[in-house]
C-alpha cells in the first residue's frame, strides 16, 4: 500500500470518529469563546478603570487568550487519533482492537505512525487557523472603542497566530505521542489538560526551578503570549524550537517502541 | 437468589480493590500529593524570606492538584465495567440497577475516604519536613485556623471523586467523562469568575470553600454553604447517572 493511500485510509478513520467533532467543537468554539470571556473582562476593566485584577491589559493581542484552553481540543484529537485503536470492542462484537486489523493492512509500522501524525497536523493545523483568526475578531469586536482597526490588529498579532496554529499542532503531536506509549488515552489527557489549567504542573514546577522555562508548553507558549508566568522567559522562535525539540523527541521514542513491541 | 444491598456492597468493594488501574491511582494520588506538597513548601520557603511559613496553607494547596486522582478513581469505578463488557455479568448477578449503583458508591466512598485522610496527612507531613524550623509552630497553625480546613479538605476530595463517578455513569467511556469533567472543574470556574460574580456556585469553587484557611471573606459562601452547593451538585449528577442508568441497555 502506498503511502498516499495509507495517508487517505488514516483520513477516512479519523473523520469517522465522533470524539473528532467533540475536537473541532472545542477548538473552533472555545478557542473564540475564552476570548470573549476574557475580552469582555478586560473591557469591563477598561470601562470602569477598576484594573486590580488583571495581569495583562495589552488590547492588540486580546484574542489570543483562547489559544492554550482551545488547544484541549488538539489534545483529544492526539489521544483519540490512537487510543481509539487500542479501545477493545463489546465482547459480543468479538472483543479486538482496531489495532490488529490496522496492522494486518498496513505491517510497515513507521509509515503508519507518519501518516497519522500527517493527518492529525494538518486537521489540527485547519482548524486552528479558522479559530484563531476568528478569536482575534470577536476580541477586536469586543473591545468596540478599546479596539484596534483589524489590519493593524493582524499586522501586530500575525506572528502570533501563526505561532498559535504551530502551538496546536505540537501539543497534538505530543498528546499523540504519549498516547502511542501508553496505549490508553487517560494518562496524556491528564497531565496535558490539567496543564493548560491555573493548577499546572509546570507552573508550579516554574516557581521552583528557573529550568522550567523549557518545558514543553511554557516554552511553546511564547509563540504566541504576550505575558509569560515565568522569569527571563525564551523568545518566540527559541520558544517554539524547543517545544518543537519536546515534540520531535517523544515522537521518535513512541516509533521506537512502536516499532518494537507486539502491537 | 436474593442480592440485598450489602452484598452488592461487598461484591463492587472486591472488584474496585482488584482493579489495578484503581490501585495504581490511589499510590500515585497519595505520592504525588507528597511530591507536590514538597515542591509548593520549597516554593513557599523561597517566597517568605525570613518570616515563617503558615504550613497547613501551603499543604492545603495541593488539594487542587490531587482532586484529579479522586475523579479518576470515581470515573474508573464505572468505566472499567464497559472496558470489556463486565457490565453484563455485573447486571447479570444484580439486576436491580439502582442497588448495583449504590454498591458502586459505597465501594468507592470506603476506597475514596481513606484515601482522601492519607493525602492530606502525608501532604501536612511533606510540607512539615521540607520547612522543618521555618514552618510556624502546628499548635500556633491549629489555633489560627482549626481543624475545620484538613476535615474541609477529605470532604471535598471524597465529594469531587463522587461526582466524577456520577458523571462518568451517562458517558461509560474514561476519555468522554475526562473531557467533560477536567474542564468543568480546573478551566471554566476561572474563566466565568471573570465576568460574572455567579461563578462560585460551580461545584469546584463552592466545593473549595470547604478548605480555605482563615476566616470568611466579605460576600463569599463560606465553607457549609459552599460544601451544600457542590453536594448540591454531585447529588443532581447522581439524579441524571441513575436515570440515565436505569433506562437504557447496560
Amino acid at each position: 500500500m502506498s503511502f498516499r493511500n495509507t495517508v487517505a485510509a488514516e483520513f477516512t478513520k479519523l473523520a469517522s470518529l465522533p470524539s473528532v467533532f467533540v475536537a473541532l467543537g472545542l477548538v473552533l468554539l472555545v478557542t473564540p469563546g475564552v476570548a470573549a470571556l476574557n475580552t469582555s473582562a478586560l473591557r469591563h476593566a477598561l470601562d470602569t478603570g477598576n484594573t486590580g485584577a488583571l495581569v495583562d491589559l495589552s488590547t492588540i493581542d486580546a484574542g489570543l487568550d483562547g489559544i492554550p484552553v482551545g488547544a484541549i481540543g488538539a489534545i483529544v484529537l492526539g489521544v483519540t487519533v490512537i487510543s481509539s485503536e487500542y479501545t477493545a470492542t463489546r465482547r459480543g462484537a468479538g472483543g479486538g482492537r482496531q489495532i490488529t486489523a490496522t496492522l494486518t493492512g498496513l505491517p510497515r509500522r513507521v509509515p503508519l505512525l507518519a501518516a497519522k501524525a500527517l493527518v492529525l497536523s494538518t486537521v489540527t493545523a485547519l482548524a486552528t487557523a479558522v479559530a484563531i483568526p476568528v478569536s482575534v475578531v470577536v476580541a477586536q469586536t469586543v473591545l468596540g472603542e478599546h479596539g484596534h482597526p483589524l489590519d493593524e490588529v493582524f499586522a501586530e498579532v500575525g506572528g502570533s497566530v501563526f505561532g498559535g496554529v504551530c502551538y496546536a499542532v505540537l501539543t497534538a503531536l505530543l498528546a499523540f505521542a504519549v498516547t502511542v506509549l501508553v496505549r490508553n488515552g487517560i494518562v496524556p489527557l491528564i497531565v496535558l489538560i490539567v496543564n493548560a489549567s491555573l493548577v499546572s504542573f509546570s507552573l508550579l514546577l516554574s516557581m521552583v526551578t528557573p529550568l522550567a522555562k523549557y518545558l514543553p508548553d511554557l516554552a511553546g507558549g511564547q509563540m504566541f503570549a504576550a505575558y509569560s508566568p515565568v522569569e527571563d522567559p525564551l523568545g518566540p522562535l527559541a520558544g517554539g524550537l524547543v517545544m518543537a525539540a519536546w515534540t520531535a523527541l517523544f515522537l521518535a521514542v513512541a516509533a521506537a517502541v512502536f516499532v518494537r513491541r507486539d502491537a | 437468589m436474593n442480592l440485598s444491598l450489602g452484598h452488592a456492597v461487598v461484591a463492587e468493594t472486591v472488584k474496585l480493590r482488584t482493579l489495578p488501574a484503581a490501585l495504581v491511582t490511589v499510590a500515585v494520588t497519595v505520592a504525588g500529593t507528597a511530591g507536590l506538597a514538597a515542591l509548593l513548601a520549597v516554593a513557599a520557603r523561597d517566597t517568605a524570606g525570613a518570616e515563617t511559613v503558615p504550613a497547613l496553607h501551603t499543604a492545603l494547596q495541593t488539594v487542587g492538584y490531587t482532586q484529579v486522582g479522586f475523579v479518576l478513581l470515581g470515573v474508573l469505578t464505572i468505566t472499567t465495567e464497559y472496558s470489556g463488557g463486565q457490565i453484563h455479568a455485573s447486571l447479570a448477578g444484580v439486576p436491580r440497577r439502582m442497588v448495583l449503583l449504590s454498591g458502586k458508591t459505597a465501594a468507592l466512598l470506603g476506597a475514596a475516604l481513606p484515601t482522601a485522610a492519607a493525602a492530606v496527612a502525608v501532604a501536612v507531613a511533606a510540607v512539615q519536613l521540607v520547612l522543618g524550623e521555618r514552618a510556624q509552630p502546628l499548635g500556633e497553625q491549629f489555633a489560627e485556623v482549626g481543624v475545620r480546613p484538613l476535615a474541609g479538605a477529605v470532604a471535598y476530595l471524597v465529594l469531587v471523586g463522587l461526582f466524577g463517578y456520577a458523571v462518568a455513569v451517562p458517558a461509560r467511556s474514561p476519555v468522554t467523562a475526562l473531557v467533560v469533567l477536567l474542564p468543568v472543574l480546573l478551566l471554566v470556574p476561572p474563566l466565568l469568575d471573570a465576568v460574572t460574580d455567579h461563578a462560585e456556585y460551580l461545584p469546584s469553587p463552592a466545593g473549595a470553600q470547604m478548605y480555605q484557611p482563615g476566616p470568611v471573606p466579605d460576600g463569599a459562601l463560606g465553607p457549609l454553604l459552599g460544601g451544600a452547593v457542590m453536594a448540591g451538585w454531585t447529588v443532581a449528577a447522581f439524579a441524571v447517572a441513575a436515570a440515565v442508568f436505569h433506562r437504557r441497555d447496560a
